[in-house]
């Protein structure tokens, strides 16, 4: 595009355009029912790690599984999308302001992953046991039940995620929320 | 009536075509101080980016810093502070180690590192400008952002704060995510800034404020007009981007150090004064 043929008209209806669409993107990505799960020693209750936290997005920077995003108000939060948390507490030696801190990774609970067995393919269709596979590695808190389909203990489950990344059901973020994951991060 | 400045958004800088009739020799003495500002701001953000991708937790413009050696932003710290109504010693340090190096080099950050340098500033300017009361403007937007933090508990300028949104696009491309809520923010602000006639930068960034106030109390990095070459024609306060005309020996403390006037001066007028530390170092 030839710049002196860019006019201040159009410069403004791109920049309003550019607006326009990501509004439309945060209205329309899907929100979280649940509260969002914190990465591994978040202060405790909500109000107060909102105000202890700079937005400034140093444990994003500092995850070697990158499983910390930022929601639209900036905070971190896990969903195990792009990976789970391996509990090595790199977000809370990174954090500027103490709002995440270092802590026993054996103690630590996160949150719970709850199956949803609408949209579970061994609950729906035929015999799929990936999150179970993947959690017996880990924290052996999905069992199989009699017809092979998977149960969560809740008491077991330190909410890592790694289910929600393993689960083999579609992720298109941005589309209604029956084309997640068939397991979901919630915070207790 | 002043002339808008920038007549086309795609034009970075009007430096280059501006009132440079007469001693076309000094583009070869002086460093091409636009080029190192760009550069330093690009390496900035390849540097956040790169370590949020290879995850080695350097952080962005708001808490930078390895190990225990960190910098932290002093409005968001301020905030925070204000927010959790706790003092907070290790963040305190972290934003005292920025106060000094704003005390040292002058508010560099604004004019060497902030990338909104480069998307504010650009539209028209209005007619009228509130030129006096400038001053009273950014302190009180920057009490209200400190207030608003104690009142709700929350450090909320930090969620829209544009340098923050252009730190979490880095993270984003780092990481993978999507760069649209940075970049449909940045778009609204800089829309705003267009039809408003006003600059995000000088008149209303409250970083900028802040930065500014501590920057009064540097003494090394000042321009001066050297009375003997300067016949006041308006080119240092055209291209400032915070239009501080130096023929009038101004309040500096805005002054970014960004060194536009020095390029832009047709007589090689303007100085940037370290006497102060030539006298400290002892060479002189």
């Amino acid at each position: 595009m030839n710049p002196s043929k860019f006019t201040r008209r159009e410069f403004l209806a791109l920049v309003g355009g550019v607006t326009a669409l990501s509004v439309t993107g945060l209205v329309l990505h899907p929100q979280s029912i649940s509260a969002e799960v914190r990465p591994p020693g978040a202060l405790a209750p909500n109000e107060l790690f909102r105000a202890a936290c700079l937005r400034c997005g140093k444990c994003v920077s500092a995850c070697p599984h990158q499983t910390i995003r930022q929601n639209n108000e900036r905070l971190p939060y896990i969903d195990g999308i792009n990976g789970w948390c391996f509990f090595c507490m790199d977000c809370g030696i990174a954090c500027p302001t103490g709002a995440l801190r270092p802590v026993d990774p054996h103690s630590t609970k996160l949150g719970t992953a709850i199956i949803d067995r609408a949209r579970c393919l061994a609950w729906t269709h035929l015999e799929c046991h990936a999150c179970y596979d993947q959690c017996v590695k880990l924290k052996q808190a999905i069992t199989l039940d009699a017809q092979k389909r998977p149960l969560v203990d809740l008491k077991r489950c330190n909410g890592c995620g790694a289910c929600v990344t393993v689960c083999p059901q579609s992720n298109l973020e941005g589309r209604s929320k029956e084309f997640g994951k068939a397991v979901a991060l919630v915070a207790d | 009536m002043e002339k808008p400045l920038h007549s086309s958004p795609i034009e970075f800088d009007s430096t280059e075509s501006f009132a440079r009739t007469e001693a076309d020799q000094k583009i070869e003495t002086q460093p091409r101080w636009k080029l190192w500002r760009a550069g330093m701001t690009l390496l900035a953000l390849i540097v956040i980016t790169l370590s949020a991708h290879w995850n080695l937790g350097l952080g962005t413009f708001s808490a930078f810093g390895w190990g225990p050696l960190r910098i932290a932003c002093p409005l968001g710290v301020a905030q925070v502070i204000a927010a959790t109504q706790t003092f907070i010693p290790y963040l305190a340090i972290a934003a005292l180690a920025t106060v000094v190096l704003t005390m040292i080099f002058g508010r560099v950050f604004c004019g060497w590192f902030c990338p909104g340098r480069w998307i504010f500033n650009r539209g028209p300017r209005a007619s009228k400008q509130p030129w006096g009361a400038r001053g009273w403007i950014q302190t009180g937007i920057l009490a209200g952002v400190i207030g608003v933090a104690y009142i709700f508990h929350n450090p909320l300028f930090c969620i829209i704060c544009p340098v923050g949104s252009i730190c979490r696009g880095a993270l984003a491309v780092g990481t993978g995510e999507s760069i649209l809520p940075s970049i449909g923010w940045l778009s609204a602000l800089v829309g705003t800034e267009w039809l408003s006639g006003r600059s995000w930068c000088r008149d209303l960034c409250p970083v900028g404020a802040l930065y500014s106030r501590i920057s009064a109390l540097n003494p090394f990095i000042k321009p001066k007009a050297n009375p003997a070459k300067c016949h006041p024609c308006n080119a240092c306060v055209n291209n400032c981007p915070e239009t501080l005309a130096l023929a009038k020996s101004p309040d500096l403390s805005t002054c970014t150090k960004c060194f536009a006037c020095v390029s832009a001066c047709p007589r090689d007028a303007v100085e940037i004064r370290a006497d102060k530390v030539i006298d400290f170092i002892g060479n002189k």
